[in-house]
Protein backbone atom coordinates (compact mmCIF):
# COMPACT_ATOMS: atom_id res chain seq x y z
CA UNK A 1 0.00 0.00 0.00
CA UNK A 2 2.31 2.59 0.99
CA UNK A 3 4.41 1.51 -2.30
CA UNK A 4 1.46 2.92 -4.41
CA UNK A 5 1.28 5.61 -2.38
CA UNK A 6 4.77 6.82 -3.19
CA UNK A 7 3.68 5.16 -6.63
CA UNK A 8 1.50 7.80 -7.36
CA UNK A 9 3.32 10.78 -5.29
CA UNK A 10 6.08 10.35 -7.76
CA UNK A 11 3.80 10.54 -10.58
CA UNK A 12 1.73 13.07 -9.15
CA UNK A 13 5.43 15.33 -8.96
CA UNK A 14 6.20 13.85 -12.71
CA UNK A 15 2.94 14.95 -13.78
CA UNK A 16 2.94 18.95 -12.22
CA UNK A 17 6.22 19.40 -13.69
CA UNK A 18 5.76 18.21 -17.08
CA UNK A 19 2.94 20.71 -17.24
CA UNK A 20 4.70 23.98 -16.01
CA UNK A 21 7.44 25.59 -17.77
CA UNK A 22 11.16 25.10 -14.96
CA UNK A 23 11.95 28.88 -16.17
CA UNK A 24 15.22 27.19 -17.27
CA UNK A 25 15.36 29.93 -20.45
CA UNK A 26 14.62 33.16 -18.15
CA UNK A 27 16.84 32.34 -15.23
CA UNK A 28 19.99 31.44 -17.47
CA UNK A 29 19.39 34.65 -19.25
CA UNK A 30 19.37 36.60 -16.35
CA UNK A 31 21.98 34.88 -14.37
CA UNK A 32 23.98 35.51 -17.56
CA UNK A 33 23.35 39.05 -17.69
CA UNK A 34 24.54 39.40 -13.82
CA UNK A 35 27.52 37.69 -14.76
CA UNK A 36 28.39 40.14 -17.17
CA UNK A 37 27.61 43.30 -15.52
CA UNK A 38 29.49 42.19 -12.17
CA UNK A 39 32.61 40.75 -14.35
CA UNK A 40 32.68 44.68 -15.85
CA UNK A 41 32.19 45.95 -12.41
CA UNK A 42 35.24 43.82 -11.29
CA UNK A 43 37.12 44.23 -14.30
CA UNK A 44 36.90 48.39 -13.45
CA UNK A 45 38.16 47.78 -9.93
CA UNK A 46 41.26 45.79 -10.67
CA UNK A 47 42.20 48.52 -13.52
CA UNK A 48 41.47 51.22 -10.70
CA UNK A 49 43.93 48.86 -7.92
CA UNK A 50 46.23 48.61 -10.59
CA UNK A 51 46.09 52.31 -11.50
CA UNK A 52 45.30 51.92 -14.82
CA UNK A 53 43.09 53.75 -17.12
CA UNK A 54 39.47 52.66 -16.90
CA UNK A 55 37.78 50.99 -19.91
CA UNK A 56 34.40 53.38 -19.36
CA UNK A 57 34.13 54.34 -16.14
CA UNK A 58 36.42 54.27 -13.05
CA UNK A 59 34.23 52.59 -9.82
CA UNK A 60 35.01 56.40 -8.20
CA UNK A 61 33.37 58.02 -10.74
CA UNK A 62 30.53 55.20 -10.56
CA UNK A 63 29.77 56.43 -7.57
CA UNK A 64 30.14 59.82 -8.18
CA UNK A 65 27.46 59.40 -11.20
CA UNK A 66 25.47 57.90 -8.79
CA UNK A 67 25.36 60.65 -6.43
CA UNK A 68 24.55 63.47 -8.70
CA UNK A 69 22.39 61.42 -10.51
CA UNK A 70 19.59 64.43 -10.41
CA UNK A 71 22.32 66.83 -13.08
CA UNK A 72 20.67 64.55 -15.69
CA UNK A 73 17.67 65.86 -17.49
CA UNK A 74 14.87 64.92 -15.80
CA UNK A 75 13.33 63.46 -19.08
CA UNK A 76 15.75 61.30 -19.46
CA UNK A 77 15.88 59.94 -15.64
CA UNK A 78 12.24 59.19 -16.20
CA UNK A 79 12.66 57.24 -19.36
CA UNK A 80 15.80 55.40 -18.02
CA UNK A 81 13.05 54.58 -14.84
CA UNK A 82 10.64 53.57 -16.64
CA UNK A 83 12.22 51.31 -18.67
CA UNK A 84 13.83 49.52 -16.06
CA UNK A 85 11.25 49.20 -13.99
CA UNK A 86 9.03 47.44 -16.68
CA UNK A 87 12.10 44.96 -17.44
CA UNK A 88 11.51 44.40 -13.65
CA UNK A 89 7.84 43.94 -13.62
CA UNK A 90 8.23 41.69 -16.44
CA UNK A 91 10.91 39.65 -14.52
CA UNK A 92 8.81 39.60 -11.30
CA UNK A 93 5.64 38.21 -13.33
CA UNK A 94 7.54 35.70 -15.08
CA UNK A 95 8.92 34.70 -11.65
CA UNK A 96 5.33 34.30 -10.11
CA UNK A 97 3.14 33.64 -12.94
CA UNK A 98 2.28 29.22 -13.40
CA UNK A 99 3.66 29.25 -16.58
CA UNK A 100 1.52 26.49 -17.76
CA UNK A 101 2.90 24.76 -21.26
CA UNK A 102 0.08 23.40 -23.52
CA UNK A 103 -0.37 20.46 -22.56
CA UNK A 104 -2.47 18.58 -20.31
CA UNK A 105 -2.63 15.33 -18.19
CA UNK A 106 -4.59 12.08 -19.14
CA UNK A 107 -5.93 10.06 -16.05
CA UNK A 108 -4.02 6.52 -15.67
CA UNK A 109 -3.03 4.54 -12.64
CA UNK A 110 0.00 2.69 -14.50
CA UNK A 111 2.25 5.79 -15.64
CA UNK A 112 2.15 9.49 -15.65
CA UNK A 113 0.70 11.09 -18.97
CA UNK A 114 0.84 14.46 -20.62
CA UNK A 115 -0.68 14.97 -24.01
CA UNK A 116 0.09 17.59 -25.80
CA UNK A 117 -2.86 20.60 -26.85
CA UNK A 118 -1.94 19.96 -30.21
CA UNK A 119 -2.19 15.90 -30.18
CA UNK A 120 -5.49 16.74 -28.35
CA UNK A 121 -6.83 18.80 -30.96
CA UNK A 122 -5.86 16.75 -34.11
CA UNK A 123 -7.66 13.46 -32.80
CA UNK A 124 -10.51 15.51 -31.96
CA UNK A 125 -10.70 17.07 -35.59
CA UNK A 126 -10.03 13.58 -37.40
CA UNK A 127 -13.71 12.70 -35.48
CA UNK A 128 -15.34 16.02 -36.06
CA UNK A 129 -14.67 15.37 -39.85
CA UNK A 130 -16.20 12.13 -39.97
CA UNK A 131 -19.08 12.94 -37.78
CA UNK A 132 -19.52 16.10 -40.59
CA UNK A 133 -18.38 14.45 -43.30
CA UNK A 134 -16.09 16.89 -44.75
CA UNK A 135 -12.16 16.09 -45.53
CA UNK A 136 -10.20 16.15 -42.44
CA UNK A 137 -8.56 19.15 -44.06
CA UNK A 138 -11.23 21.62 -43.55
CA UNK A 139 -11.52 21.24 -40.04
CA UNK A 140 -9.57 23.32 -37.50
CA UNK A 141 -9.22 22.88 -34.04
CA UNK A 142 -8.16 24.96 -31.29
CA UNK A 143 -7.45 23.73 -27.81
CA UNK A 144 -6.82 25.61 -25.06
CA UNK A 145 -6.55 25.46 -21.31
CA UNK A 146 -10.25 24.90 -20.96
CA UNK A 147 -12.34 24.84 -24.28
CA UNK A 148 -11.84 23.18 -27.53
CA UNK A 149 -13.23 25.07 -30.48
CA UNK A 150 -14.04 22.91 -33.76
CA UNK A 151 -14.17 25.45 -36.90
CA UNK A 152 -15.71 23.62 -39.73
CA UNK A 153 -16.02 24.44 -43.15
CA UNK A 154 -19.06 22.71 -44.99
CA UNK A 155 -18.67 21.28 -48.86
CA UNK A 156 -21.02 23.52 -50.58
CA UNK A 157 -24.33 22.37 -50.75
CA UNK A 158 -24.06 19.60 -48.21
CA UNK A 159 -25.23 20.88 -45.55
CA UNK A 160 -23.39 19.92 -41.78
CA UNK A 161 -25.20 18.28 -38.96
CA UNK A 162 -23.93 20.36 -36.09
CA UNK A 163 -25.11 18.46 -33.05
CA UNK A 164 -23.64 15.24 -34.56
CA UNK A 165 -20.13 16.71 -34.58
CA UNK A 166 -20.78 17.86 -31.25
CA UNK A 167 -21.44 14.72 -30.24
CA UNK A 168 -18.79 13.09 -31.90
CA UNK A 169 -16.30 15.58 -30.26
CA UNK A 170 -17.90 15.52 -26.92
CA UNK A 171 -18.04 11.70 -27.19
CA UNK A 172 -14.21 11.67 -27.77
CA UNK A 173 -13.50 14.29 -24.74
CA UNK A 174 -14.87 11.53 -22.52
CA UNK A 175 -12.62 8.66 -23.62
CA UNK A 176 -9.42 10.79 -23.11
CA UNK A 177 -10.43 11.72 -19.13
CA UNK A 178 -8.69 14.89 -19.23
CA UNK A 179 -8.04 16.65 -16.28
CA UNK A 180 -8.89 19.86 -16.66
CA UNK A 181 -11.44 19.02 -18.92
CA UNK A 182 -12.52 20.74 -21.94
CA UNK A 183 -15.68 22.21 -22.74
CA UNK A 184 -16.35 21.77 -27.16
CA UNK A 185 -17.35 24.36 -29.24
CA UNK A 186 -18.87 24.33 -32.52
CA UNK A 187 -18.28 26.75 -35.35
CA UNK A 188 -19.65 25.79 -38.94
CA UNK A 189 -18.37 28.12 -41.34
CA UNK A 190 -21.27 30.21 -43.47
CA UNK A 191 -19.91 29.89 -46.32
CA UNK A 192 -19.35 26.13 -47.93
CA UNK A 193 -16.26 25.00 -49.99
CA UNK A 194 -16.56 22.92 -53.29
CA UNK A 195 -15.45 19.90 -53.25
CA UNK A 196 -14.48 20.44 -49.61
CA UNK B 1 11.63 15.70 -16.07
CA UNK B 2 14.23 16.86 -15.39
CA UNK B 3 15.91 17.78 -11.30
CA UNK B 4 16.28 21.43 -11.78
CA UNK B 5 15.71 23.50 -8.70
CA UNK B 6 12.82 25.50 -10.15
CA UNK B 7 12.11 27.51 -7.34
CA UNK B 8 15.92 28.63 -7.08
CA UNK B 9 15.03 29.60 -10.61
CA UNK B 10 11.53 31.95 -10.12
CA UNK B 11 13.73 33.15 -6.79
CA UNK B 12 16.73 34.51 -8.51
CA UNK B 13 14.20 36.22 -11.42
CA UNK B 14 12.06 37.38 -8.86
CA UNK B 15 15.01 38.63 -7.03
CA UNK B 16 16.89 40.96 -9.85
CA UNK B 17 13.34 41.83 -11.37
CA UNK B 18 12.49 43.52 -7.83
CA UNK B 19 15.76 45.55 -7.87
CA UNK B 20 15.04 46.56 -11.74
CA UNK B 21 11.47 47.52 -10.19
CA UNK B 22 12.76 49.35 -6.96
CA UNK B 23 15.68 51.51 -9.14
CA UNK B 24 13.83 52.03 -11.91
CA UNK B 25 11.34 53.59 -10.07
CA UNK B 26 13.67 55.56 -7.76
CA UNK B 27 14.88 57.52 -10.92
CA UNK B 28 11.60 57.72 -12.20
CA UNK B 29 10.73 59.34 -9.00
CA UNK B 30 13.89 61.32 -8.81
CA UNK B 31 12.98 62.67 -12.22
CA UNK B 32 9.60 63.46 -11.34
CA UNK B 33 9.42 64.68 -8.15
CA UNK B 34 11.32 68.02 -6.96
CA UNK B 35 11.21 67.49 -3.59
CA UNK B 36 12.62 63.78 -3.91
CA UNK B 37 14.84 65.65 -6.07
CA UNK B 38 15.99 68.24 -3.51
CA UNK B 39 16.05 65.54 -0.68
CA UNK B 40 18.50 63.26 -2.60
CA UNK B 41 20.72 66.32 -3.76
CA UNK B 42 21.02 66.48 0.08
CA UNK B 43 21.77 63.34 1.20
CA UNK B 44 23.48 61.48 -1.69
CA UNK B 45 27.10 63.50 -2.09
CA UNK B 46 27.32 63.35 2.04
CA UNK B 47 26.72 59.57 2.05
CA UNK B 48 29.26 59.00 -1.10
CA UNK B 49 31.82 61.10 0.95
CA UNK B 50 30.93 58.83 4.21
CA UNK B 51 31.59 55.75 1.45
CA UNK B 52 35.04 57.12 0.16
CA UNK B 53 36.63 58.46 3.53
CA UNK B 54 35.35 54.82 5.18
CA UNK B 55 37.06 53.07 2.00
CA UNK B 56 40.57 55.12 2.30
CA UNK B 57 41.08 54.62 6.25
CA UNK B 58 41.09 51.04 5.00
CA UNK B 59 44.00 51.70 2.80
CA UNK B 60 46.49 48.89 2.44
CA UNK B 61 50.10 50.90 3.49
CA UNK B 62 52.12 52.31 0.94
CA UNK B 63 49.50 52.14 -2.50
CA UNK B 64 46.19 53.65 -2.60
CA UNK B 65 44.82 50.50 -2.90
CA UNK B 66 42.18 49.81 -0.09
CA UNK B 67 40.69 46.58 1.45
CA UNK B 68 37.06 47.16 0.43
CA UNK B 69 38.39 46.79 -3.34
CA UNK B 70 39.87 43.77 -2.53
CA UNK B 71 36.91 42.68 -0.81
CA UNK B 72 34.58 44.29 -3.20
CA UNK B 73 36.37 42.26 -5.70
CA UNK B 74 36.17 38.81 -3.23
CA UNK B 75 32.31 39.21 -3.10
CA UNK B 76 31.94 39.46 -6.93
CA UNK B 77 34.17 36.67 -7.67
CA UNK B 78 31.92 34.93 -5.35
CA UNK B 79 28.46 35.98 -6.80
CA UNK B 80 30.22 34.96 -10.21
CA UNK B 81 30.87 31.64 -9.60
CA UNK B 82 27.70 31.13 -7.87
CA UNK B 83 26.06 31.91 -10.68
CA UNK B 84 27.75 30.12 -13.03
CA UNK B 85 27.42 27.39 -11.01
CA UNK B 86 23.65 27.94 -11.16
CA UNK B 87 23.87 28.13 -14.50
CA UNK B 88 25.22 24.61 -15.32
CA UNK B 89 23.02 23.38 -12.56
CA UNK B 90 20.46 23.05 -15.35
CA UNK B 91 18.71 20.06 -16.24
CA UNK B 92 20.49 16.89 -15.25
CA UNK B 93 18.73 13.87 -13.44
CA UNK B 94 19.48 11.39 -15.70
CA UNK B 95 20.44 8.19 -14.51
CA UNK B 96 22.07 4.86 -16.34
CA UNK B 97 21.58 2.32 -13.45
CA UNK B 98 17.97 0.74 -13.68
CA UNK B 99 18.39 -2.18 -11.11
CA UNK B 100 21.14 -1.71 -8.81
CA UNK B 101 19.30 -3.51 -5.54
CA UNK B 102 18.75 -6.52 -6.35
CA UNK B 103 21.40 -8.63 -3.98
CA UNK B 104 20.62 -11.93 -3.05
CA UNK B 105 22.94 -15.00 -1.31
CA UNK B 106 23.92 -16.05 -4.89
CA UNK B 107 24.84 -12.23 -6.11
CA UNK B 108 24.07 -9.16 -7.47
CA UNK B 109 22.10 -8.47 -10.46
CA UNK B 110 22.87 -5.03 -11.82
CA UNK B 111 20.40 -3.69 -15.06
CA UNK B 112 21.70 -0.37 -16.71
CA UNK B 113 18.78 1.91 -17.78
CA UNK B 114 19.82 1.24 -22.05
CA UNK B 115 18.44 -2.18 -21.38
CA UNK B 116 15.11 -0.80 -20.32
CA UNK B 117 15.05 2.03 -23.11
CA UNK B 118 16.09 -0.18 -25.94
CA UNK B 119 13.48 -2.85 -24.91
CA UNK B 120 10.98 -0.02 -24.60
CA UNK B 121 12.34 1.83 -27.93
CA UNK B 122 12.45 -1.62 -29.76
CA UNK B 123 9.05 -2.71 -29.02
CA UNK B 124 7.20 0.68 -30.30
CA UNK B 125 9.21 0.73 -33.30
CA UNK B 126 6.95 0.67 -36.87
CA UNK B 127 3.88 1.64 -35.04
CA UNK B 128 1.52 3.00 -37.36
CA UNK B 129 0.45 5.11 -34.45
CA UNK B 130 3.70 6.98 -33.73
CA UNK B 131 5.96 9.15 -35.91
CA UNK B 132 8.75 8.43 -33.41
CA UNK B 133 9.59 7.43 -29.93
CA UNK B 134 12.47 8.78 -27.49
CA UNK B 135 13.28 6.66 -24.51
CA UNK B 136 15.20 8.28 -21.18
CA UNK B 137 15.62 7.30 -17.74
CA UNK B 138 15.67 10.39 -14.96
CA UNK B 139 15.91 9.49 -11.36
CA UNK B 140 12.92 10.76 -9.51
CA UNK B 141 12.98 10.62 -5.29
CA UNK B 142 15.84 7.96 -5.84
CA UNK B 143 13.21 5.90 -8.09
CA UNK B 144 14.41 5.39 -11.84
CA UNK B 145 11.51 6.20 -13.94
CA UNK B 146 11.35 5.40 -18.23
CA UNK B 147 10.12 8.71 -19.62
CA UNK B 148 8.76 7.80 -22.86
CA UNK B 149 8.17 10.35 -25.51
CA UNK B 150 5.99 9.92 -27.97
CA UNK B 151 5.57 11.44 -31.54
CA UNK B 152 1.85 10.80 -32.74
CA UNK B 153 0.95 10.55 -35.88
CA UNK B 154 -1.93 13.22 -36.84
CA UNK B 155 -5.54 12.20 -35.87
CA UNK B 156 -4.13 9.55 -33.87
CA UNK B 157 -6.22 9.39 -30.10
CA UNK B 158 -3.93 10.07 -27.40
CA UNK B 159 -5.44 7.32 -25.70
CA UNK B 160 -4.61 4.95 -28.18
CA UNK B 161 -0.96 5.72 -27.85
CA UNK B 162 -1.07 5.62 -24.03
CA UNK B 163 -2.39 1.97 -24.42
CA UNK B 164 0.14 0.91 -26.21
CA UNK B 165 2.43 2.19 -24.36
CA UNK B 166 1.22 0.81 -20.84
CA UNK B 167 0.61 -2.77 -22.65
CA UNK B 168 4.11 -2.33 -23.55
CA UNK B 169 5.33 -1.39 -20.26
CA UNK B 170 3.69 -5.19 -18.91
CA UNK B 171 5.54 -6.79 -20.94
CA UNK B 172 8.40 -5.08 -19.49
CA UNK B 173 7.78 -5.67 -16.10
CA UNK B 174 7.86 -9.37 -16.97
CA UNK B 175 11.38 -9.20 -18.38
CA UNK B 176 12.88 -7.15 -16.06
CA UNK B 177 11.04 -8.62 -12.82
CA UNK B 178 10.21 -5.87 -11.00
CA UNK B 179 7.33 -2.75 -11.60
CA UNK B 180 8.50 -0.39 -13.79
CA UNK B 181 7.88 3.24 -13.02
CA UNK B 182 6.91 5.59 -16.49
CA UNK B 183 6.12 8.59 -17.43
CA UNK B 184 4.65 9.35 -21.16
CA UNK B 185 4.07 12.40 -23.05
CA UNK B 186 2.39 12.64 -26.08
CA UNK B 187 3.47 15.14 -28.63
CA UNK B 188 2.15 16.18 -32.03
CA UNK B 189 4.17 18.53 -34.42
CA UNK B 190 5.46 20.29 -37.60
CA UNK B 191 6.89 16.50 -38.75
CA UNK B 192 3.56 14.61 -37.69
CA UNK B 193 2.08 16.88 -40.72
CA UNK B 194 4.48 16.39 -43.34
CA UNK B 195 4.71 12.65 -42.60
CA UNK B 196 3.07 11.26 -45.78
CA UNK B 197 -0.40 9.89 -45.19
CA UNK B 198 -1.52 7.23 -47.97
CA UNK B 199 -3.86 7.72 -50.62
CA UNK B 200 -6.33 4.81 -52.31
Amino acid sequence: MSQASSESSTYRRIRRRELHSPRSGASIVVASLVVLALAYVATETVLAIAQQSPLLVSPTDMGKGIAGATSLDTGILIAAGVVVALIGIVLIVIAVAPGRRARRGIDSERTAVVVDNEVIASALARHAARAGRVSPDNVSVSVSHRAAVVDLTPASGMPVDKDAVLAAVQAELDTLGLAPTLTPRVVISSRGKVGA
Amino acid sequence: MNNTNRAANRTLIFIVGLVLLVLGAAAALLGINADVRNAYDGVAPTVRQNVADFMTDAAISGTSVTWWHVAALALIVIVIVLLVVFIFRQGHGHTVRFVDDNKTEHGETIIDSRVAEQLMLESLDNRPELVSARVTTYLIKDTPVLKVSALARRGVSPVAVVTLVEERLAALDAVLGSRVLASVHVSGGFRVKTASSTRL
